[in-house]
Formats: structure tokens, C-alpha cells, sequence
């Protein structure tokens, strides 16, 4: 096992590395010009060529990189020329936010899916079934905006049950002093996740549910919850753990539509002022977080996969 | 056994959080008329993504939008002279709320000499003209980290100044100037500081005279830029809590970075208009969707309807909220680039531009598309407010919509218009009806336009604009980025002969409305934008008349000026050096009925809570 680790840790390294110098090289193939998108048009000829001093901008694009590697290796990932404050600052505030709301919102969505789509396949084909299909389907079709905005209608405009906005507040500690900001948001990305995670929970346990081995334990006479608690859930639940693993990177690159519409603003929404204010600084960041989280994610998928399924062992050799 | 414990466990924590969430969720509208009262908060919506970033007065151009410069530092820091008024659009100086009286000028008009009033700081010390020597300290040293600065401008012509009484400031230049230009777009500047606070080079250094040598002027600048750019520590640096204008930030609680600001009185305000309300509230937000709903929800007093909703305010208006469209002092156009190696030979022309100009149907883009919120452009004085600048002339249209007029135009110049399809020059030649220098036999009138993404309007109107160019043989060739794509790419051949700009340079562009904002400085006379070489001539437009013109407007006073100045700004009209295109609303503002005291949107983006007031 820790020869698989060291293994997977080097080659995620390898990754990481592969992925700043795209993602350098493609943002800055762009087109348009930092200085002239942040200075605007009045800018003279001097502040654009100091803008461009200051910032390396002046200088070869592999000279750029190493810069910018060497300040990244010392932890400075940079400062934003659009939000004024250093990146490792803005990811510090949003990140937890977002952290917050996806997790959360994953959190009740596995909460609701598993057994969801546990009993969905217990009573497979039966009017429940069919119910509970028809929601998933309706969820997974439903654009998370126009989602939002219904439950902002029904539920903020008509019944004055929740806020409309998120939890107002710099830092995560507000989300917290604030919990009925996170309910429409939550909800919203709950039900689209509720409805996929569902349907691969129903897929997986309907397949093992013809599996030899729930027969024998029926011809053991082992009650049906022990059937499903113990040998069911844990074999129908694998895909739901790598399907987890996948999200982590989600979870903390932020939903960008419902932090918008719910003027939450999380990593979602950073990445997007980012991208159009042509602020490089905040998405090489946001890009190596969201790129690291991504092969953490796929590592502990692995590593979870491996733990909850006796028959899978890696070789380390 | 344990595990469905810990489900069911989980589960009722859900229901928890769900169920105390619920019992702290529920909001209230209130909408009543009313008189004037004294406390109470008002709530104003800042611009979607567009939190305040800079808090010294002293901004360069990457902080030099309305998030910074009107909606936050003028509350705080008042400038000497105070362009726009609470109660009208008008760009123009107000004296009475201004810090100082008229300036006297001298000496041919070389000298300029302006008494303060007896205005003071928070902490109770005289704004002097000590703290307007500090800052014109500061602004000389960093010119080029002013977005005021405009290269052999009016900062590169001040011979010297002086500070004869606490209350008299001298400046003077080596150049004659036109006075209102001067005050306009240099005075207009100006910026009392308090030197006897913020004159330091550290947080724990001492105050000092440091500005009064370059070197120490820069290492203040350096020290306040940094402070500034502080955001997480604006309401706890003692800094900023010295302030002459009728707010500051709220102690402790005043600013978050996500953009929220909390304002309150400062008490020994010594200007006109004391703040009735007991807080000033800016709000942040992520979307105009996010703003338009929390207006909607009532926790907005002063908001905007997106542009998308104009036509559904039903709502709103029921709640008795007052919809206002917000014009600044601008201008919008197509950027034309004069100096695109293939698209020139055409640009060039007159007569294109003039049939290009006469497919443009401002009228009608306003009435059916921004639904009557939105003035014309004719030329480089807006045309609203209207003003002493704009000559009546200026008011008409020179070019009217007419496909007729625009074909008759192509077709004597030697183009073959076919029905349906795109224009080709079989006449060339540079002879007065022919195609003109440079267009060869055979060119087809084809020609692209970049404009900016995600504004429905906008887009539009360039659609309506192809396809009245299409009418008349001319294919406009339509692509769109992000906004700050389309600025830099505007730019990309500033400054640049057509020798060395690319051929796939943008040749029209589009970005945004207003394009062009007349703010911070005033005068509308579109020196830096139509100028030869100026700061902001993006296609490089040069005319000898328009800049013998701009020179006299500039320099000379009186009739002369005026005369001047009429001339420029309808050669302009006619010359078509950008295509002049309709002026959308900044935005369109919903303001509720529990707010009072807003007479009038001001055209120069400056806000006025202190006249403001919650009704009882």
C-alpha cells in the first residue's frame, strides 16, 4: 500500500506540474492584454508599459513561468490586479465558502440518494419506483438557474420562509451565524445531485441485487434489512464513492451559477470575474487548487475504493 | 444496527438545520409614504462584481470606476471643486457645494488662485491649503498613477505653486490655458488631503513634510497605496477614519472585502447637507438577477432593474417603486481602426462612414430595443444633460437613417450594389467617384465588428445595425468576446502606423454603452480620444482641422473658445472619426418609496445619501 502511495502521490505530482504549465501557456495565448483590460482605456503608453514591468508581462513566456513557479514553490500565488488583494487572500475567503455550500449540499445529497435509490431498487418497477424516477429525471433535467429562481419565488417571494440571498459576509463564519442564507442554494444543488446520485445508487444496486451472493443470503434466511445493510450498501455503494472522489474538485471550484444567483460569492464566481477581467494571477491559482483537488480527489477514491471492496487490491509491485 | 443510528442521527441534524434555519428566514417588506426623518438606514446596490477596491483618492485607471471614485471616495474625501448636483443631471461645477469658492485667475490666465472655505476634518483640525499643497505633492510625484494624467497635459505645465494664507492656494503654469477647460479637467482634480495625518511614510513612522521632495512624496504614495490596497483593514485603520466629507466607514464593522460598506455620519461635517440617515448601507452583489431579487424582497432602497426585466416591472411599481433611467455624462461609439492594414482603404473613406453612419437608426434602437432608455450620439458632446457645451446644431442628426441615402452614397463612389448581395468597387481610382486610394477593382464591402458579450441589448442592436447594412451592399461581419477582450483589442493598435499593425486587428468594435465617460474630467472636448495620438485614440484618427481646433478650444478663453468649440465638436459630427451610436441608461434605477430626498440622477455618477432620507 505505501508503495501505491508513493506511486500515486508522483505521478499526481507529474500532473500537477503538466497542468500549470497548459494552463500558463493557454491563458496567456489569450486574446487581449492584462494591462489594457485592468488600466482601461484611458491608460498612457507609460502606465501600460510600468503595468507590464511590474507584472513580468515584459518579459519571455518561459521566463514568466519559472517566476512564477519559483513564487509558488514560496507560497505566493500571486496578486489579483482586479480585486486589489493577493490571491492567496481571496481563495482564503471563498474557498471555505464554497466548501461550505457544495459540500453541504453533497452531504444531503448522499444523505437522500443511497437510500433513495437502495429502496428504488428493492421495489423496482413499482409505483414508488416509477415516482421516484420521474423526480430524479425532472431534477437532472432542470437548469440549476431556473431551479434556483423557483425556489427563490416559492419560497423567499411568495412564503417568505427563507432569504434570497446567501449569508451575507466575507468569511465562512458568517455562513454559519447566518444558516437560513444556505437553505435555497443548498436546495438547489442538492436536488440536481439528489437526482444523480440516485440513479447510479438505483443502477448499481439493482445489478447486485441479482448477484449470487444476496441469493445465498436469502437461502440463509438472513432478514432483508441485514441483506441490505450489510452485504447490499456496501457493494452497491462503489460507485457512489468514486462518483464522491470526482467531486471534490467541484466542491471546492464552487457552483458558479447558484453563488450568482444567490449573490454568494464563492470560487465559482471568483473564477468567472477572473476570467473576464483577464486577471491571471487569481486563475493560475484558482486552476492549481482546483487541479490538486482534482487529484487528491481521484487518490482517495482509490484509496476509499480499495477499503470498502476486499476483492480489490492494488499491486504495489 | 449502529450504522442506521448514525443515518437516522444525520438525518435529524439535517431537519435541524432546516428547521433553524427556517425560524430565522422570514423577511418583511414595508412600503410607506411619508415625511423626513432623522436615522434609519439606507440601502444602495453597487454594480454586479464591482466592490470597492481602492479607498485613497488618489486612484490610478485600474481603480478608476464609479465603485471607487463616486460611489465611495467623494463621500468620504471631498473634492475641492464638486462637479454635478442632487437635485439636476448636470455636469457642471456647483459651487455651493464645492470646498472652495471660484478660482480667481491672473497673470493672463497663467496663475490660478482659490480661497477654501472653512471646511474641517473629523478630528476637528482646519482643512487648509497646506492639505491641497500635500496633494498636489503626491499627484506630481505619481502622475503616472493618476487616471487623470494625460501626457503633456495640464500636470506637465504647472511652473509652481504656493500656499500664501491657510485658506489661499496658488497654482501656476507655464501655459496659457482656456479657464474652463482648467477647471474642468485640472482643477477638478484637486484634492485637499490631510497632510497633518496621512503625510508618513509607515503605519508607525511619524508624520512629517515628506511630500515636500519628490522622494518623499513617492515614498507617502507607496505607504498610502499600500494601506489602500489593504482592504480587509479599511474600517480599522485609523487612516481613514480622518475624513472632511459627510461619512465615513462605520468602526470595526464598516467594510468587507466581498464589497459591503457601512457608512456612517461624521459628525463634524462641516459642508453642506448633513446626513439625515443614521447609516449608508452599500450593498455588494454577484448578478444584476441576485440584485433584482433582493429589490424585489424590499432589502434594497436605492437598486436597478435589469435591462432583461424592463419590460415586467409591474411588480416593482405596484410596490411603489420609481423606475429612473441613470445617463452619465458620455458617449457611445463604434471604434473605428484607422489603421488596419486591410480594413483602412475603406475606413478611410468619408463617404463609407457617412453610409455606414446613415444605417445606424438610433431612433429606432432606442424606442424598440432600449425601450426609450437611452439618448443619441451625433457627435462628441452628449447630448444629454443638456448643457452650455453642446452646440443646438449638434442635436440633429447629420446623418438620418436612410438605406437610400447610403446606397446613392456607394453607388457614386463606384460600387455595385447588388440586391441581396454584398457591395463590389468597379470603379477604382482615388478620383472624387471613385472607390478611393487604396481599394482595388473587384473589393467586396465587407467588413467585421467586434462587440461585447452578455449585454442582450447590445447585441441587438448590432444585429438590427447588419441587417440595415446588408440592405445597402454592406456585409458587417459580427463576432463578440468578453469586454475587457474587446477593449484590449480596440487597443491593440494604438499609437501604431498601419505598417506594423496586424491586418487581423479588430477594424470596428464595440464596447459597451457609454463607451466613454466624461468623468473625472468634465470638459467634453474628446481631447485625449480624437486628438492626433491621444491617450485614447484607439484607431489612431487624426485630422489637421479637428486638431488645429482642439488646440484653440484648449488654449484660447472667451468667444474664441466658444467658437472654437462649436466647430470641433460639429466637424467632428460630420467627419465620423468613430460611428456614433445610441447611449444606453447607466442603469436604470428602481428607488423605493421609503426613500426620499432623490430628486435627480447625477450625470457625473456621484451619489448624495447625506441628502437622502428614510420617511417616517
Amino acid at each position: 500500500m505505501t508503495r501505491f502511495l508513493v506511486r500515486r502521490v508522483s505521478q499526481s505530482v507529474a500532473v500537477l506540474i503538466i497542468v500549470t504549465i497548459v494552463v500558463f501557456a493557454i491563458l496567456h495565448f489569450l486574446p487581449g492584454s492584462p494591462a489594457r483590460a485592468i488600466l482601461g482605456m484611458r491608460a498612457t503608453p507609460a502606465a501600460i508599459q510600468a503595468f507590464n514591468v511590474a507584472n513580468g508581462y515584459n518579459r519571455s513566456l518561459p521566463v514568466q513561468y519559472l517566476l512564477y513557479i519559483n513564487r509558488l514553490i514560496h507560497g505566493n500565488l500571486g496578486f489579483s490586479y482586479h480585486f486589489d488583494q493577493s490571491v492567496g487572500s481571496l481563495l482564503a475567503l471563498d474557498l471555505p465558502k464554497s466548501a461550505l455550500l457544495v459540500g453541504l449540499s453533497y452531504v444531503i445529497s448522499l444523505l437522500i440518494a443511497i437510500p433513495m435509490g437502495i429502496v428504488q431498487a428493492l421495489r423496482r418497477e413499482k409505483p414508488l419506483d416509477h415516482a421516484l424516477t420521474t423526480f430524479s429525471f425532472v431534477g437532472y433535467a432542470m437548469p440549476t438557474f431556473w431551479l434556483g429562481i423557483l425556489l427563490v419565488v416559492w419560497f423567499s417571494s411568495d412564503l417568505h420562509l427563507f432569504p434570497s440571498e446567501g449569508p451575507q459576509g466575507a468569511s465562512v463564519t458568517a455562513s454559519f451565524a447566518n444558516p437560513s442564507g444556505l437553505v435555497l442554494p443548498v436546495a438547489t444543488l442538492t436536488i440536481v445531485t439528489v437526482a444523480q446520485f440516485s440513479r447510479f445508487m438505483r443502477a448499481s444496486a439493482v445489478e447486485n441485487m441479482l448477484q449470487d451472493y444476496i441469493r445465498t443470503a436469502r437461502a440463509k434466511g438472513l432478514p432483508d434489512w441485514q441483506i441490505v445493510t450489510k452485504h447490499l450498501f456496501r457493494n452497491s455503494v462503489l460507485p457512489i464513492i468514486t462518483l464522491v472522489g470526482l467531486s471534490l474538485p467541484g466542491v471546492l471550484s464552487g457552483a458558479i451559477i447558484v453563488e450568482a444567483l444567490f449573490n454568494y460569492p464563492g470560487m465559482g464566481w471568483l473564477f468567472w470575474t477572473a476570467t473576464g477581467a483577464h486577471d491571471y494571477p487569481v486563475l493560475m491559482g484558482f486552476t492549481i487548487v482546483v487541479a490538486a483537488a482534482t487529484v487528491i480527489g481521484n487518490l482517495l477514491a482509490d484509496i476509499a475504493y480499495a477499503v470498502a471492496d476486499p476483492r480489490v487490491r492494488y499491486q504495489t509491485s | 444496527m449502529r450504522r442506521r443510528r448514525q443515518i437516522l442521527a444525520a438525518a435529524v441534524g439535517v431537519a435541524a438545520l432546516l428547521l433553524a434555519a427556517c425560524s430565522g428566514g422570514s423577511s418583511s417588506n414595508s412600503s410607506s409614504g411619508g415625511k423626513a426623518q432623522s436615522g434609519g438606514t439606507i440601502t444602495f446596490a453597487e454594480q454586479p462584481g464591482s466592490p470597492p477596491t481602492y479607498i485613497f483618492p488618489l486612484y490610478d485607471g485600474a481603480n478608476s470606476g464609479n465603485n471607487n471614485i463616486t460611489y465611495l471616495q467623494p463621500l468620504m474625501w471631498l473634492p475641492l471643486y464638486w462637479f454635478g448636483h442632487s437635485n439636476n443631471a448636470q455636469a457642471t461645477i456647483n459651487y455651493g457645494q464645492s470646498m472652495a469658492y471660484p478660482p480667481v485667475f491672473s497673470d493672463g490666465g497663467r496663475t490660478v488662485t482659490m480661497k477654501l472655505k472653512h471646511y474641517v476634518w473629523s478630528n476637528g483640525k482646519p482643512v487648509t491649503s497646506r492639505d491641497l499643497e500635500f496633494w498636489m505633492n503626491l499627484l506630481l510625484a505619481e502622475k503616472n498613477n493618476s487616471a487623470a494624467y494625460v501626457p503633456g497635459g495640464w500636470m506637465d505645465h504647472v511652473a509652481g505653486m504656493s500656499a500664501p494664507s491657510p485658506y489661499t492656494f496658488v497654482l501656476k503654469f507655464n501655459v496659457t490655458y482656456n479657464q474652463t477647460y482648467l477647471l474642468y479637467n485640472g482643477l477638478s482634480i484637486l484634492q485637499p488631503i490631510p497632510q497633518a495625518v496621512w503625510d508618513k511614510t509607515s503605519a508607525t513612522g511619524a508624520v512629517g513634510n515628506y511630500d515636500e521632495t519628490k522622494s518623499g512624496a513617492v515614498a507617502v504614495y507607496n505607504f498610502m497605496n499600500k494601506e489602500s490596497m489593504s482592504l480587509s483593514t479599511w474600517d480599522t485603520n485609523p487612516l481613514w477614519q480622518v475624513v472632511d466629507g459627510p461619512w465615513h466607514l462605520k468602526p470595526n464593522t464598516g467594510f468587507q472585502v466581498t464589497g459591503q460598506t457601512i457608512m456612517i455620519p461624521n459628525k463634524s461635517y462641516s459642508g453642506p447637507d448633513k446626513p439625515k440617515a443614521s447609516e449608508f448601507e452599500e450593498l455588494p452583489f454577484t448578478s444584476s438577477t441576485a440584485e433584482f431579487t433582493a429589490l424585489q424582497s424590499g432589502s434594497v432602497d436605492y437598486g436597478y432593474v435589469p435591462n432583461t426585466e424592463i419590460g415586467d416591472l409591474g411588480n416593482l411599481k405596484s410596490q411603489g417603486y420609481s423606475i429612473k433611467p441613470w445617463y452619465e455624462w458620455g458617449l457611445t461609439f463604434v471604434a473605428i481602426n484607422f489603421s488596419n492594414p486591410k480594413y483602412a482603404p475603406l475606413l478611410n473613406q468619408l463617404y463609407i462612414r457617412q453610409a455606414m453612419q446613415h444605417l445606424i437608426n438610433q431612433p429606432a434602437y432606442i424606442k424598440d430595443i432600449l425601450l426609450n432608455y437611452g439618448t443619441p450620439t451625433y457627435g462628441p458632446v452628449p447630448t444629454f444633460p443638456a448643457s452650455s457645451f453642446l452646440d443646438p446644431a449638434e442635436t440633429k442628426n447629420p446623418y438620418p437613417f436612410s438605406t437610400s441615402a447610403a446606397d446613392a452614397l456607394l453607388t457614386a463612389h463606384g460600387w455595385t450594389v447588388p440586391k441581396g448581395g454584398t457591395a463590389t468597387c468597379t470603379r477604382a481610382g482615388s478620383g472624387s467617384n471613385d472607390c478611393g486610394a487604396g481599394i482595388a477593382s473587384g473589393s467586396k464591402l465587407s467588413i467585421p465588428l467586434l462587440y461585447i458579450s452578455g449585454v442582450p441589448e447590445l447585441q441587438d442592436e448590432v444585429e438590427a445595425m447588419q441587417g440595415a447594412f446588408s440592405s445597402a451592399g454592406m456585409q458587417l461581419k459580427l463576432a463578440q468576446a468578453p469586454a475587457n477582450t474587446v477593449l484590449s483589442e480596440a487597443y491593440e493598435c494604438i499609437g501604431k502606423p498601419t505598417s506594423s499593425c496586424s491586418a487581423s486587428s479588430t477594424a470596428l468594435s464595440l464596447l459597451g454603452s457609454p463607451v466613454y465617460t466624461y468623468v473625472p474630467i468634465y470638459f467634453p472636448d474628446g481631447d485625449s480620444l480624437f486628438g492626433c495620438g491621444g491617450a485614447t485614440n484607439a484607431g489612431n484618427y487624426c485630422n489637421s482641422q479637428v486638431e488645429t481646433l482642439i488646440k484653440q478650444m484648449l488654449t484660447a478663453n472667451g468667444s474664441a473658445s466658444q467658437t472654437a468649440f462649436n466647430t470641433y465638436q460639429l466637424a467632428l459630427a460630420d467627419q465620423i472619426p468613430d460611428l456614433w451610436f445610441p447611449n444606453a441608461a447607466y442603469q436604470i434605477s428602481a428607488i423605493s418609496p421609503k426613500l426620499g430626498g432623490v430628486a435627480a440622477q447625477d450625470s457625473t455618477a456621484h451619489i448624495y445619501p447625506s441628502v437622502w432620507y428614510v420617511k417616517s
